[in-house]
């Protein structure tokens, strides 16, 4: 039962929120103030033991987490940084740098002290996407994998951050 | 962390060969090792891992062990990803309503 895949591509997941900030400090919080409000202890490496998080300010630049420890565990890397506007990073944490998915955050502002933020998760078929000799064997069943979760485009809602279809 | 345990278990091309595998049916580690270029320690080894993040389940049939994906397993990958979002953007919302200002501590 082979079917052709390519609209199988896992859909990215899109969210999109409004804050009570002017822009510029809406993105700076998010990125590099990001220790402030990242919840370190459900959504870290370290769990526990993680103790700061951020984003260095520059393409290249680390998107990692340290521990109370000092070790340092690696999310990401900067791909675009456009402040006040963009920052899309690549998304492994606690994985190996490839294959990697990709986060980006689209900011603008509504009013002089209100912004929307958007959140993009995409290239998830970048994780059946490794060079190996059974690859193309393979891609299809991953695609299914994933194409094939019900849940994979309405995961529960938090009440302060609706759920876009479509990028905005 | 069920991220990590996820993103780990769905990043090897094998691991990925193993589940497709049993999204077809149920599967014994000899039948799938005589399917896949690789060795029956190899598929258990595989197997632990797509279990341990709740991806395949293991049953008794008589004698033997067979693997099934666990379709629940699989729904809770996308939707953790989604509530993992839900709830990082959570923080930051309230922490920039709160007029928590940056750059000064």
């Amino acid at each position: 039962m082979n079917r052709p895949s390519t609209d199988a591509t896992p859909a990215p997941i899109t969210k999109s929120l409004e804050v009570d900030r002017p822009l510029d400090e809406a993105f700076r919080l998010f990125t590099t103030d990001m220790a402030r409000w990242w919840p370190l202890a459900s959504h870290s490496v370290g769990g526990g033991d993680a103790e700061w998080c951020g984003i260095e300010p520059w393409v290249g630049g680390r998107v990692y987490e340290r521990t109370a420890g000092g070790d340092e565990h690696l999310w990401g890397r900067v791909m675009t940084w456009d402040p006040s506007r963009s920052v899309a990073f690549s998304w492994h944490p606690g994985q190996a740098p490839e294959p990697a998915t990709e986060v980006e955050l689209r900011f603008s502002a509504i009013t002089e002290t209100r912004t929307r933020v958007v959140l993009i998760h995409r290239h998830w078929e970048r994780l059946g996407d490794r060079a190996d000799a059974v690859r193309a064997r393979y891609q299809d069943g991953w695609d299914g994998v994933l194409g094939n979760c019900p849940g994979l485009h309405t995961g529960p809602s938090d009440r302060s951050v609706t759920q876009d279809s479509r990028p905005a | 962390m069920t991220y990590d345990l996820v993103l780990a278990a769905m990043s090897d091309p094998t691991r990925r060969a193993v589940l497709e595998m049993l999204r077809e049916g149920p599967r014994s580690v000899a039948d799938i090792a005589r399917r896949l270029p690789v060795s029956r320690p190899a598929v258990s080894q595989h197997l632990k891992v797509l279990k341990r993040a709740d991806l395949v389940f293991e049953r008794r049939d008589g004698a033997r062990h067979l693997y099934e994906v666990d379709a629940a397993g699989l729904e809770a990958l996308r939707s953790y990803l989604e509530s993992f979002w839900a709830e990082a953007l959570g923080a930051f919302k309230t922490a920039a309503d709160r007029g928590d200002t940056g750059g000064e501590a």
